[in-house]
């Protein structure tokens, strides 16, 4: 029996000083080509876009070394209703840049679309369903013109979302002009608050997409945040400023175009302490994002 | 009621109840006492005192106490024996009345090669009822070829089930647990963060611990909070006999014991270590940086009275650690460890022993990020209070019955700039509490282990039945001393460390209590396992386990905005069999594990092996008693790759900034790697040859040690990461020799 030990002592250890060899191991593995796609559909536009180009391979491990994208031109790109289809076409809209175009084609809100193509380095799909129309109110329009009349600390917007929306926001623009200047049309939105950072310097923080968890939300912007963009535009342009008009814009997106915005913002979770930068995509056999957006806009004039 | 007042009142309860059954059961006399090193005064645990000629007996405790109760009016010889030591034979004689106080003092055996020795230790893996524990002796730890100073941690990877993911990080993994699922107890005090800079070494110097005992799973009643181990260190007293002093001096650091007694009834040991050089470090990590760390500990303890053998001591720790790069765009780093407490240990009653704890521990970390543009500031800290006791109630002589309770306030801050550039803070005071209950007895062939352990804070807020967990271990005799033994044991954890789960070295540890409305993680552990000695110099033990992970704490994978969680419940199980040899003649001990395991984790949809997730490991080690004043060892590890996963391709990922604004079509994408399935692929073997030499020598009344390690002999590049921005890959130890001096007068 000791003999069989030793024996066995004797062999492991020789059998591990062959164990010295290296064992290759790349942190790259088998490369799959795939369709990179990015395509959000505007319901109020008649041209629609279609970004199609490809994943790559750098021979190193720096991304930074493929400096072109690479297209296939040649693709069939398809965006179908029903029965109805639309067919995009490669265009180049700068010197090498390449999308599929469509620019008769209007989709309409609540409906749902379906993206096809087939291209000589693989077949892609997704879907989205086009917000419904929007709708939004602001009560006290009359007071915007006077803005030293307020007396409430916020100013509404009272907003009724469609259908198929995950994410909404409500954008407040001012536009103006200057004395002497009154061809030009200069904006300025009205931040929803402002972040004083650790070192006690203030930023304004604009309206980002926010998840809709009530079909009739009533959005808030502070009264002070109005009246601090108007005196901010006073500060620099004295007398000059001639306020033209208060814009409001109610933008809905789908569940995929929100849900790409928020992943690749890093959740904008102010209270989140996640490290990770993780990915996402709807695009079947790809990566990218289809997905769709709805515009409500209302005009007041001073 | 409150519900600490309700918790008072039931351990309370649980008191009055043991020293009413403890005066039913009294119906003889009873023997007791210490068994102690007859060279330091040290009391030994684990040491067996055996009535000759009966089946009476009892094994010591980790204070080195013992009781053989109902013992009838006689003569007796008793013997009291233990590894390592020679064994000593009292004849005494029981009278009526009071009980007999017998204390031994064990003389070591002198350092040869000797047969005793070794097939003691091939013996003392055998003996217990319990199917996963493992108890570490200063020798043990000082077997372990190391590169460059004795460590805890790392003897303790050698055990079967414990796996660690690099050489130079000692955070290791126990039967697919998380690595933030080990309960480390310092003298029945928690340590939050047991590691030193970047986890390189443990902050336990092994010359301050007595005994370690490290539970991999279905762990007994006293143990909670954790998942999937514990690592229970007890301290030293001092020399009780004269004032001695140890230094040690090494690549990396220097250390100074210094113990003995203080007047009749007290010692005293104190304990420093300072590193000096980050020449090691720097070859460790390939890079420039500059690691300074420290650990110091102090002890003073009291024998009051001999016949209740009552003790009390005060003991602190203070650890810290700085990395204070000189590049002005990496961050530096710091952790600070403290833990202060209070012990008392001793008869209270006629046949209760009781040990008990009052603590306060904290540990905190900042991290300073400079001008880096990818790191912003944090700190965090955990300050625990926390009151410990457990009472050992002796029945007779193999039936033993437990009973405690521990009560624990920690609070835990943490302040940092998320990736949204916004500071977050948080200070969550808590309140934890526990009470267990546990038997110990033989009936025939079959040993029962086994009880309740609650979680009595939780339950009283409402919580559910995990909160009751039973403890079971069984055992029954075969052939021989062969034994087949059976554990289950159910077990829960409140906090979590919220590191990147695929980060390869958690630099910054931040703990956090589950958030609201997440079960907290739950697993249940099932061992099934047989040992025995083959012939007298061969032991094995097999062991198989399984672990129902019925809720584990995940990233949300599918979050997408502030409404979603950061962190859901998932599941996931792991399960594997252990075999352990030893083997002992007189020129050789050896020591060999082999453990194949499979962990995995299944949370929304999908499943993966979590990137500690090691299927094949075998430790190898020899020690080899060359000569009279030479030891020389020898380990071998052999460990499959750890998951990884790969890069599957580039694309040019659009921001889609105010894409309701204008097309997007005219963006610039930046580049973002697309990975392949989650931890599909796996990295190549880690496998290592190390070689250890001492030479023991004596200059007058200067002991000393010599010391050659060579860590990794034949340089095998053993993959620690890989950079995915620039392929790079780092290794771990290359060929490293390292030498050690070490004097004791």
């Amino acid at each position: 029996m000791r003999n069989l030990l030793t024996q066995t002592l004797i062999f492991l250890f020789l059998l591990l000083f062959t164990c010295g060899c290296e064992e290759p191991f790349s942190p790259k593995g088998p490369f799959e080509q795939q369709l990179v796609v990015y395509s959000v559909l505007d319901a109020k536009s008649d041209t629609q876009y279609v970004r199609l180009y490809l994943n790559y391979n750098p021979p190193g491990f720096d991304p930074n070394a493929v400096t072109t994208e690479q297209y296939d031109t040649a693709a069939l790109v398809t965006i179908s209703a029903g029965s109805r289809n639309f067919v995009f076409h490669d265009t180049l809209l700068g010197p090498t840049l390449h999308a599929f175009v469509d620019q008769a084609f209007r989709p309409q809100p609540g409906t749902a679309y379906a993206l096809a193509i087939a291209s000589r380095f693989g077949s892609a799909s997704a879907t989205t369903k086009i917000p419904a129309q929007g709708f939004m109110s602001v009560p006290d329009q009359s007071k915007l013109l006077f803005p030293n009349s307020f007396t409430d600390k916020n100013i509404d917007i009272n907003c009724t979302l469609g259908l198929n929306t995950k994410g909404f926001l409500v954008r407040f623009i001012l536009v103006y002009s200057l004395e002497n200047d009154t061809a030009s049309v200069n904006t300025s939105e009205i931040p929803s608050s402002y972040r004083q950072d650790p070192t006690g310097q203030t930023t304004p923080v604009y309206p980002q997409l926010q998840r809709m968890f009530d079909p009739n939300p009533i959005i808030s912007i502070p009264v002070t945040n109005y009246l601090q963009s108007i005196a901010q535009l006073t500060s620099e342009h004295g007398t000059r400023v001639i306020l033209k008009q208060a814009k409001f814009y109610l933008i809905q997106a789908d569940e995929s175009a929100y849900n790409y915005y928020k992943i690749v913002n890093g959740f904008q979770d102010k209270y989140s302490i996640r490290t990770d930068q993780p990915d996402y995509t709807n695009i079947q056999n790809g990566l990218g994002v289809f997905g769709s957006f709805n515009v409500d806009s209302l005009v007041i004039h001073f | 009621m409150s519900a600490k007042r309700a918790f008072f009142h039931t351990a309370a309860g649980l008191l009055l109840s043991a020293l009413s059954i403890s005066t039913l059961f009294a119906q003889g006399i009873d023997i007791r006492g210490t068994v102690t090193d007859s060279s330091n005064g040290e009391r030994i645990a684990y040491a067996t005192v055996l009535i000759d000629g009966s089946s009476k007996g009892a094994a010591t405790n980790t204070s080195g106490f013992y009781l053989i109760p109902n013992v009838h009016p006689g003569d007796y010889t008793l013997s009291a024996s233990c590894v390592g030591y020679i064994k000593h034979t009292e004849h005494v004689s029981v009278g009526f009345g009071e009980p007999l106080l017998l204390n031994f003092r064990l003389t070591p055996e002198p350092v040869k090669v000797s047969e005793t020795v070794v097939t003691g230790r091939v013996t003392r893996d055998v003996s217990d009822v319990q199917t996963s524990v493992h108890t570490l002796e200063p020798k043990d730890i000082r077997a372990v070829p190391v590169s460059a100073m004795p460590d805890i941690f790392r003897a303790i990877q050698i055990l079967p089930g414990v796996v660690s993911t690099s050489d130079v990080n000692s955070h290791f993994y126990v039967r697919g647990g998380g690595g933030d699922q080990n309960l480390i107890l310092l003298d029945g005090m928690k340590i939050y963060n047991p590691f030193h800079a970047l986890g390189i070494f443990s902050i336990f110097d092994p010359d301050i611990v007595r005994n370690t005992e490290v539970y991999t799973g279905a762990f007994p009643p006293g143990y909670g909070g954790r998942l999937s181990s514990v690592v229970s260190l007890n301290t030293r007293d001092g020399n009780t006999n004269v004032i001695t002093g140890r230094g040690n001096i090494n690549f990396l650091s220097s250390k100074l014991q210094l113990e003995g007694p203080l007047g009749e009834n007290f010692t005293w040991l104190a304990d420093a270590r300072k590193s000096f050089s980050n020449t090691t470090i720097n070859r460790f990590l390939q890079k420039d940086l500059p690691v300074s760390f420290y650990d110091a500990f102090v002890k003073m303890t009291a024998n009051v009275t001999e016949d209740r053998q009552v003790r009390y001591g005060i003991q602190g720790f203070f650890t810290g650690d700085d990395i204070r790069s000189n590049n002005p765009t990496e961050p530096d780093y710091s952790w600070r460890n403290h833990a202060v407490g209070f012990t008392v240990s001793g008869l209270i009653l006629g046949r209760v022993y009781v040990d008990a704890v009052a603590y306060q521990t904290s540990f905190e970390a900042s991290r300073e990020s400079k001008f880096s543009t990818s790191v912003t500031p944090a700190s965090t800290s955990i300050q625990e209070t926390g009151i410990r006791s457990n009472a050992t109630l002796y029945l007779d002589s193999k039936d033993l019955f437990y009973f405690g309770f521990e009560m624990t306030f920690p609070e835990i801050q943490y302040s940092l700039i998320n990736t949204y550039g916004i500071l977050r803070e948080d200070d969550d005071l808590e309140v934890e509490g526990w009470l267990w209950l546990r038997y110990q007895a033989t009936f025939g062939l079959w040993q029962f282990d086994g009880g309740i352990h609650l979680d009595a804070i939780s339950l009283m807020k409402g919580g559910g039945t995990d909160n009751i967990q039973p403890r079971i271990n069984i055992s029954r005799s075969l052939f021989d001393n062969w034994r087949l033994k059976l554990s289950f044991g159910e077990f829960t954890q409140h906090y979590v460390t919220v590191n990147n789960e695929d980060d390869v070295v958690s630099v910054f540890d931040t703990w956090i209590h589950i958030p609201e409305g997440l079960k907290p993680e739950i697993a249940d552990h099932y061992v099934v396992g047989i040992d025995g000695n083959v012939i007298p110099e061969l032991s094995l033990n097999l062991q198989s386990y399984f672990k129902d992970y019925r809720s584990l704490i995940v990233y949300n994978r599918d979050k997408i905005d502030a409404l979603d969680p950061d962190y859901i419940n998932a599941r996931g199980n792991s399960y594997g069999a252990e075999l352990l040899a030893r083997y002992a003649i007189p020129f050789v001990d050896f020591y060999g594990a082999y453990t194949w395991s499979r962990a995995s984790i299944t949370s929304q949809g999908l499943t993966y092996p979590p990137r500690y997730d090691r299927e094949h490991t075998l430790n190898l080690l020899g020690e080899f008693h060359v000569l009279e004043n030479i030891d020389a060892s020898i380990r071998w590890e052999l460990g499959s790759g750890f998951p990884y996963t790969q890069t599957a391709g580039y694309y040019n990922r659009l921001p889609l900034t105010d894409f309701y604004l204008q097309p997007f079509v005219s963006e610039t994408g930046t580049p973002y790697i697309s990975l392949g399935a989650k931890n599909a692929a796996r990295l190549p073997a880690y496998h290592r040859l190390d070689l250890g030499l001492s030479y023991r020598f004596r200059v007058s009344s200067v002991k000393g040690r010599a010391g050659l390690n060579i860590i990794n002999v034949y340089d095998h590049q053993n993959i620690f990461y890989f950079d995915r921005a620039t392929g790079q890959q780092v290794n771990m130890l290359p060929f490293f020799p390292t030498a050690t001096l070490e004097l004791e007068y």
